[in-house]
C-alpha cells in the first residue's frame, strides 16, 4: 500500500555524501538551506506585518466615530443647500474618494451655487463608481447637455438608454442632440426605435420630418409632416417646418398660413423669428414687398432685443445695457423675459428707478 | 545582533501595516472620467501619414520650403476683441518673376515683453521657384510694424504690378510697388497721397472695377468701434469666464467704397453710392463679384451676427442693398450668421456664383445656391457642408479643385475666438481645418481625414490663400493662424489627371489689369465649366487670380470664352493640359507661360 505523505510536512532530505553532518538535519524542501536564516526574519515581518494591519484598522474604527460625525455635519448642511460645508464634503471627499453621498451632496451644493462645471467632475466620478445608477447618469446627459458637451451627453444617452429602452424622455432629447452634433443616422435610428414603442408620438416624426429637410428630401420630409399631422394638427413646430419646405418649394401662397400661424401661436420667440424670415421671402417672391418689409422689421427689433439680453449678461458690471435690454423686450411683447431681467437688475441696484418704473407699469397693466 | 535585526524588520512590518489597515480606503485616487474628451485629442490614424488613393494630399512644407512667420496673438487677460481675429495671409508676384511671393500680415504694435527683441513686422518671402523662398521685407519695405488685419492685392494703377492694400486695426496702408533704385522691386506707402482716409478698423477689403473705367475701386469692410483707452470687457454667461464681448456689444461704423479716380488718388464714394444707407454692421468678408450677371459687379459682405449685406450694382455707380429680398442675408432658418469668410463659384454646375460663407459654432457654415435673378437659396445641408461644420468655428475658405478632377473642392480653416472654449462650449480654441471633395451637382464630402497631417492638426486657423506656388499645375495653400505659424501646404495628389492654368490680364485702359470681373466659359470635350474672376474672398486673405482648370484625364480645352470686365468676349482655343497660359485682353492667341512640370 502506498504511503501517504501528512500534508504540510517537510520530507526528511536523502542523505549525500558531500553535505556535513549540519546537513544531515531533517530540512523543508521549500526552504533551500541557503535561505533557512531568513525563515526567522520572514516570520517576524508576517506575524508583525498581520499585527500592524489588525492595529490599523482597530485604530479607524476608534478613529471613525468622529470621521462619521463630521461627515454628518456635512451632509446635514448640504441637505439645506449651505454653501459652507463645500470645504468639509471635499476634505471628507479626499478621505474616502469612493464616498457616494459626500459626492452626490457636493453634485448638488455645485448646482445650487451655480457652478454647473464643478458639478460635472463630481457627476463623472460618481458616475464612474456607479456605472449602472440611473441617476447620476440622467443627470450627467441633462448637465452635458446644457453644457454644450454633447460628446459626454450623447454617450450618458446611450447608455441610459442601453439600460432602459423604454427612456422615451431621454431618446427623444438625445436624438434632437445627435442631430445637432450631426449624426444623422444615430438620430435617425433613434426615432424609429422610438416610433417603435410609441407610434403616435409626434416628437419622432417630427425629427425624421427634419432630418429628411435637412438632406434636402422634401418628399420624405412632407410624408413624415402627413403622418405627423394626422396625430396632431397643432404641433407648432411641425407647422413651421411645412412652412418652410412650401417657401422653398416655391409655394409661396401656401405657405403663409402656416407660418401666420406660427407667429401667431408658438410662444418661443426663436420660431416666430424663423416663422417671421420664411414669410417675408414668401411676401418678397409674391410682389408683396410692404408686408415683407414690415415683417422683417420686427424681425430686426426682436433679433435687437434677443442680441442686447446676451450682450447685458456677457457685461454683468453694465446696468445701463440690462434696463436697455428689459426695455427692448418688453417693446417686443417679452414681456415674461422683460420683467425678469428687470427684476434681476432691480435685485443688483435697487436704485434702478427706471427699471422699477417700468415694472410698475407691467405690474398695473 | 540578530536580535536587533527581527526588532528592525518588525517594527517596520508594523509601521507599514498600521499604515495599510488605517489609510487603506483612501489609498486609491478615484480621477474623474474625461475619457471621451481624451479620446477627442487622438488625432494621428495611419492614414494620415500617407496618401490615400482617390483623395487629395496635401503636406506641410513651411520650414523647408524656409517660412519662418509667427503670428504674434497678443493675447491679454482681458480677451480684448482685437485679438480673436487673427490676421491673413496673401499670394502676391510682386516682381512680375511668375513665381508667387507670399506675404503675411502681422500684429506688431504691442510692445514687446523684453526691449531687446524686435518689434514684430509683415513679412514678404520672395519664391526662389525652386520650392524655398528668401525673406525681403527689409529690402522692399515691407517691414512695417503695424496692428496688421488683412492683405488685398491688386494692380490699381494698370502699372502691370499688383500693389498691397493692408487693413488695420486703425484703418488701411497703401503699399504701391515700385522699381527699387537699388534693383528689383520695393513697396512705398501711398496711403496719404491716395486719398484712402480711413480710421476705422478695417477687416476684409476687395479691389474691383464698380463702374467699368478699367481702374480698381475698393471696398473696405469695417468691424466695430473699441475704446482703446476703456475696452469692453465680458464674461461668459455659464461659466463666469473672462471672454472677448460679442460685436454686437459695439458701436458700429458704415463700410467705404473708393472710387479710383486714376493717377493714384480715390475718392471716398460711400455716401453717393448708396453703401451708407444701410444699417451699419461688423463686416468680416466681402468679395466683389457679378452674382447677376448684368454685367456689372456687385458687393457681398458677410457680417458677424448681424444680416449679410448684398450691394446690387444698379450701373450709374450707386448700388442697392437686397440681401434680405434676395435670400442671402440670413441663413435658411433666418438666424443672423457670424459671417467670417467667403467662397464664391460655380458649386453646382448652374454656371452662376453661388456664395459659402462660414460661421461659428454650432451654427452650419452656409452655401446660398444661385438661383439666377439674384436669388438664393440656402443649400447648406443637402450639400453635405452644413452638418459637416456644426462642430468647427470656421473663418478662411478658398475652392480649389484639389485633385484635379473637373469638380470644385473646398477647403475652410478653422478655430475658436475664445481662449476657453472647451469650458464655454465644449469645444476647443484650435481646431482641424477641413478640405471637402467636390461630388458635383453641388455636394461635398469631408476628407479631410485623409488630406495630409495639417489636416489632422488643430491650429486657431483663420486666413486661407490659394495659389500653385511652386508651378506644377497644382494648387497649393497657405494658411495663417491667430498666434500662430503660417503654414504652407503643398498639394502632392497623386492621380492621372491634369490640368491648365489660365491668367487673364486685362488691357489695363477699359478693363482692370487683374481682369476682376471676367467671366471665363472652359469648354472640353466632355463638358463645360464657368469660372469668375473676383475680388476679395476669404477672410483677411488674398489668392493668386490664377484659374487653374481640372480637366481630368482630358488632354486638352477645345475652346475657352473669356467675357472681360469691359464687356468685350474672346474666344481661345486648343489649350494642352498640363500647360500655363496667358490670355491678354486683346491678343487673340494665348500666350504659353510655363510648361508643368509633375
Amino acid at each position: 500500500m502506498k504511503q501517504r505523505k501528512k500534508p504540510f510536512q517537510c520530507a526528511p532530505k536523502e542523505a549525500s555524501p558531500s553535505l556535513s553532518h549540519k546537513s544531515e538535519k531533517p530540512s523543508c524542501s521549500h526552504w533551500p538551506q541557503r535561505l533557512i536564516p531568513f525563515r526567522k526574519i520572514a516570520s517576524v515581518l508576517a506575524i508583525t506585518l498581520l499585527a500592524g494591519l489588525s492595529s490599523g484598522y482597530l485604530l479607524r474604527l476608534w478613529w471613525t466615530p468622529d470621521l462619521q460625525t463630521e461627515r454628518s455635519i456635512a451632509l446635514n448642511l448640504a441637505n439645506a443647500h449651505h454653501l459652507e460645508a463645500e470645504p468639509l464634503l471635499t476634505n471628507l471627499l479626499k478621505q474616502n474618494p469612493k464616498d457616494i453621498e459626500i459626492l452626490k451632496a457636493l453634485v448638488v451644493l455645485q448646482m445650487v451655487a451655480d457652478r454647473p462645471q464643478e458639478a460635472d467632475e463630481y457627476l463623472a466620478r460618481w458616475c464612474k463608481l456607479e456605472p449602472d445608477n440611473p441617476t447620476p447618469l440622467t443627470t450627467r446627459f441633462e448637465l452635458s447637455a446644457r453644457l454644450f458637451r454633447y460628446q459626454t451627453a450623447v454617450a450618458c444617452g446611450r447608455k441610459l438608454l442601453q439600460q432602459d429602452p423604454a427612456l422615451s424622455a431621454v431618446r427623444r432629447k438625445l436624438m434632437w442632440i445627435e442631430v445637432r452634433t450631426g449624426q444623422l443616422e444615430e438620430a435617425i435610428k433613434d426615432a424609429e426605435d422610438g416610433l417603435s414603442q410609441q407610434p403616435k408620438e409626434t416628437d419622432y416624426l417630427h425629427l425624421l420630418a427634419h432630418v429628411s429637410h435637412l438632406q434636402g428630401e422634401w418628399d420624405a420630409a412632407n410624408k413624415h409632416l402627413d403622418d405627423l399631422f394626422a396625430q396632431s394638427e397643432h404641433f407648432l413646430p411641425a407647422i413651421l417646418l411645412r412652412g418652410t419646405i412650401l417657401c422653398e418649394t416655391n409655394q409661396f401662397q401656401q405657405a403663409i398660413p402656416y407660418l401666420d400661424r406660427v407667429i401667431r401661436d408658438d410662444p418661443l420667440p426663436e420660431n416666430q423669428q424663423k416663422a417671421r424670415y420664411q414669410l417675408a421671402q414668401a411676401f418678397y417672391r409674391l410682389g408683396r414687398t410692404r408686408e415683407a418689409d414690415e415683417q422683417m422689421a420686427i424681425w430686426q427689433r426682436h433679433e435687437n432685443a434677443l442680441r442686447t439680453v446676451i450682450d447685458a449678461y456677457q457685461q454683468p458690471s453694465n446696468f445701463d445695457l440690462r434696463l436697455q435690454a428689459g426695455k427692448l423686450l418688453l417693446e417686443t411683447g417679452q414681456t415674461a423675459r422683460g420683467i425678469a431681467v428687470l427684476k434681476d437688475l432691480l435685485s443688483q441696484d435697487p436704485n434702478q428707478a427706471e427699471a422699477r418704473r417700468l415694472l410698475e407699469n407691467q405690474i398695473r397693466k | 545582533m540578530n536580535r536587533f535585526l527581527f526588532a528592525g524588520v518588525g517594527l517596520v512590518s508594523l509601521a507599514v501595516g498600521l499604515w495599510i489597515g488605517f489609510f487603506a480606503p483612501s489609498m486609491k485616487p478615484v480621477s474623474p472620467d474625461n475619457s471621451s474628451e481624451k479620446a477627442e485629442s487622438l488625432d494621428w490614424e495611419p492614414h494620415h501619414l500617407a496618401p490615400s488613393p482617390g483623395y487629395p494630399w496635401l503636406i506641410d512644407v513651411t520650414r523647408s520650403a524656409g517660412i519662418d512667420f509667427i503670428h504674434n496673438g497678443h493675447a491679454t487677460p482681458d480677451h480684448l476683441i482685437q485679438e480673436t481675429l487673427g490676421s491673413g495671409i496673401g499670394w502676391i508676384d510682386y516682381d512680375n518673376d511668375g513665381w508667387p511671393d507670399l506675404f503675411c500680415v502681422q500684429v506688431g504694435t504691442v510692445a514687446s515683453p523684453r526691449s531687446s527683441e524686435p518689434v514684430p513686422t509683415h513679412r514678404l518671402y520672395r519664391n526662389l521657384g525652386n520650392g524655398t523662398f528668401r525673406d525681403v521685407s527689409a529690402e522692399t519695405g515691407v517691414n512695417i510694424s503695424a496692428y496688421g488685419m488683412g492683405v488685398e492685392v491688386g494692380d490699381y494703377d494698370n502699372d502691370g504690378y499688383d500693389d498691397l492694400l493692408l487693413s488695420e486695426l486703425t484703418g488701411v496702408r497703401l503699399l504701391h510697388n515700385e522699381a527699387n533704385p537699388q534693383g528689383g522691386r520695393r513697396f512705398k506707402d501711398v496711403t496719404s497721397s491716395s486719398g484712402l482716409a480711413n480710421l476705422h478698423w478695417a477687416t476684409s477689403c476687395a479691389w474691383g472695377d464698380i463702374d467699368r473705367d478699367g481702374l480698381l475701386d475698393l471696398y473696405v469692410a469695417h468691424y466695430v468701434k473699441i475704446d482703446h483707452d476703456r475696452p469692453a470687457k465680458c464674461r461668459d454667461i455659464q461659466s463666469g469666464l473672462p471672454q472677448s464681448c460679442t460685436p454686437t456689444a459695439y458701436p458700429h461704423v458704415a463700410h467705404r467704397l473708393f472710387r479710383n479716380l486714376g493717377h493714384g488718388t480715390f475718392e471716398d464714394i460711400t455716401d453717393s453710392s448708396g453703401i451708407s444707407n444701410v444699417p451699419p454692421a461688423p463686416g468680416l468678408g466681402v468679395v466683389m463679384i457679378d452674382l447677376d450677371d448684368d454685367g456689372h459687379l456687385d458687393i457681398f459682405v458677410a457680417n458677424d451676427m448681424k444680416p449679410a449685406y448684398l450691394f446690387h450694382n444698379n450701373g450709374n455707380r450707386t448700388f442697392t442693398e437686397r440681401a434680405i429680398v434676395s435670400g442671402c442675408g440670413l441663413s435658411g432658418n433666418g438666424s443672423t450668421m457670424a459671417g467670417m469668410g467667403i467662397a464664391v463659384g460655380d458649386l453646382d454646375g448652374t454656371f452662376r456664383p453661388s456664395l459659402f460663407v462660414t460661421n461659428f459654432q454650432n451654427q452650419p457654415n452656409v452655401l446660398f445656391r444661385n438661383l439666377g435673378g439674384l436669388r438664393f437659396s440656402d443649400g447648406s445641408y443637402p450639400s453635405g457642408l452644413g452638418l459637416a461644420s456644426l462642430q468647427r468655428l470656421g473663418f478662411g475658405t478658398a475652392l480649389l479643385d484639389a485633385d484635379r478632377d473637373g469638380r470644385s473642392d473646398l477647403v475652410v480653416v478653422n478655430g475658436h475666438v475664445n481662449r476657453h472654449a472647451k469650458e464655454i462650449d465644449g469645444s476647443t480654441f484650435e481646431q482641424h481645418a477641413q478640405l471637402f471633395a467636390g461630388l458635383g451637382s453641388g455636394k461635398f464630402q469631408d476628407v479631410s481625414h485623409r488630406a495630409g497631417a495639417y489636416f489632422n492638426t488643430k491650429y486657431a486657423g483663420r486666413g486661407v490663400a490659394v495659389a500653385d506656388y511652386d508651378r506644377d499645375g497644382r494648387l497649393d495653400l497657405a494658411i495663417s493662424s491667430n498666434g500662430g505659424p503660417a503654414i504652407l501646404l503643398r498639394n502632392e495628389t497623386r492621380n492621372a489627371n491634369r490640368g491648365i492654368g489660365l491668367r487673364l490680364q486685362g488691357d489695363g485702359i477699359r478693363s482692370n489689369r487683374n481682369a476682376i470681373g471676367s467671366r471665363i466659359e472652359v469648354a472640353t470635350n466632355k463638358s463645360k465649366r464657368v469660372f469668375f474672376v473676383h475680388g476679395g474672398g476669404s477672410y483677411l486673405s488674398s489668392g493668386d487670380r490664377q484659374v487653374l482648370v481640372g480637366l481630368g484625364e482630358d488632354e486638352a480645352i477645345s475652346n475657352v470664352l473669356v467675357r472681360w470686365p469691359s464687356g468685350k468676349t474672346q474666344q481661345f482655343r486648343s489649350l494642352l493640359a498640363n500647360e500655363e497660359y496667358r490670355f491678354i485682353e486683346g491678343n487673340d492667341s494665348a500666350v504659353l507661360e510655363h510648361t508643368n512640370k509633375p
